[in-house]
């Protein structure tokens, strides 16, 4: 057939990976441990993504090495966002100081 | 706990309480917050439909993954794989795998989510994205046990989604008048927003040592497959947390 299958299928997969635990909700209690655990889910998921997306696949030997131009971003965004609190003013530094710095490399 | 006392009002009772203003202040409000992350998730949406067309994907096939299946790290991978004529239970597979992290996401919401009806239920369930979730578990933080969850998801949930399909019929299109788009190094857009958000989330030691530890198992699990070191390195920071909140309280009594 057509490669639509292949895409129902993948949108039944994610949705109900998506689903599942959201549709029980009101049928079962977190115990105690898991709801402390869940506050610390998203700094500790969004962490890990910013770490392996700072890594990249190295271009000389098998593994990796660290993209100085997303480090730096990264480390300057750290910086603005401790200060301002602003989602906004923290994206819109963090891409001009990696414009700059991939601007300046080349 | 606010969540104890939400919990004696019927569902029918809470929805009375917050006007329709209320609501459409809250949409607003989900809407303008998720503004920062769609910036970061513009090039995204283009490279994706740049790779789908050049991967040799009709415009149809395309527009109907970003639809239907909403989830960008997945698109990518399967739109590599579908031009490589890889077979689709392995795609299929790859795609359970990619996408796992999105259960941990839900099991966040679940104590915030009991209440709502079945149809916003799914509707929350199917805009769960890594960048909803960022704003919309940031909101939780910043409003502990307030109402109205469920209009400010809309907000950002339907601007994310909205967003998503604009840029990837704009990659469809430019096609070919973006050539090498995959080296510019567009990731960084994603590691300064979530800089953003991770950076002033952290207010405590717990949350602190989560973060440390998140980076100390990023950095052993790089490279592994399907994901499955973001997943475990993600559990370990989460256990790291967790065991030291409690020293911190055992410290304290």
């Amino acid at each position: 057939m057509s490669a639509w299958w292949l895409i129902i299928g993948m949108a039944l997969i994610t949705f109900s990976i998506r689903y599942v635990l959201i549709a029980t909700s009101g049928r079962w209690q977190l115990p105690q441990v898991m709801e402390t655990a869940l506050k610390y889910v998203p700094v500790a998921v969004l962490t890990v993504i910013i770490v392996q997306t700072i890594m990249v696949k190295s271009s000389s030997s098998a593994g990796w090495e660290v993209n100085p131009g997303f480090l730096l971003s990264a480390l300057v965004a750290f910086a603005v966002a401790r200060l301002t609190k602003s989602l906004m003013i923290t994206v819109m530094v963090g891409l001009v100081c990696y414009g700059g710095f991939y601007y300046f490399q080349l | 706990m606010d969540s104890s006392l939400n919990k004696s009002f019927s569902p029918h009772v809470r929805q009375v309480c917050l006007s329709r203003q209320d609501k459409l202040r809250l949409i607003a409000q989900g809407a303008r917050d998720i503004l920062p992350l769609i910036l970061a998730a513009i090039p995204f949406g283009i490279l994706y439909g740049v790779l789908a067309k050049a991967g040799g994907l009709s415009l149809g096939l395309t527009m109907g993954m970003s639809l239907l299946v909403f989830a960008g790290s997945a698109q990518f991978i399967a739109v590599s794989m579908i031009a490589t004529g890889v077979a689709w239970p392995a795609i299929l597979l790859t795609t359970f795998f990619v996408n796992l992290r999105h259960m941990l996401y839900a099991a966040t919401l679940v104590p915030h989510v009991r209440q709502m009806s079945g149809w916003m239920k799914a509707k929350i369930a199917f805009w769960l994205t890594d960048e909803s979730f960022a704003v919309v578990s940031d909101w939780l933080r910043r409003n502990k046990g307030k109402p109205g969850l469920q209009w400010y998801y809309l907000g950002s949930g339907l601007l994310m989604y909205g967003n998503w399909q604009l840029c990837t019929f704009l990659g469809f299109s430019l096609g070919e008048a973006l050539p090498g788009m995959e080296g510019w190094g567009l990731e960084v857009a994603m590691i300064v927003a979530f800089v953003g958000i991770v950076a002033p989330a952290l207010t405590s030691a717990p949350v602190w040592i989560t973060a440390a530890v998140a980076v100390l198992g990023g950095v052993l699990t790089w490279g592994w497959p399907h994901q499955s070191g973001l997943m475990i390195s993600s559990l370990v920071a989460v256990a790291a947390g967790v065991l030291a909140e409690r020293l911190a309280e055992r410290r304290k009594v």
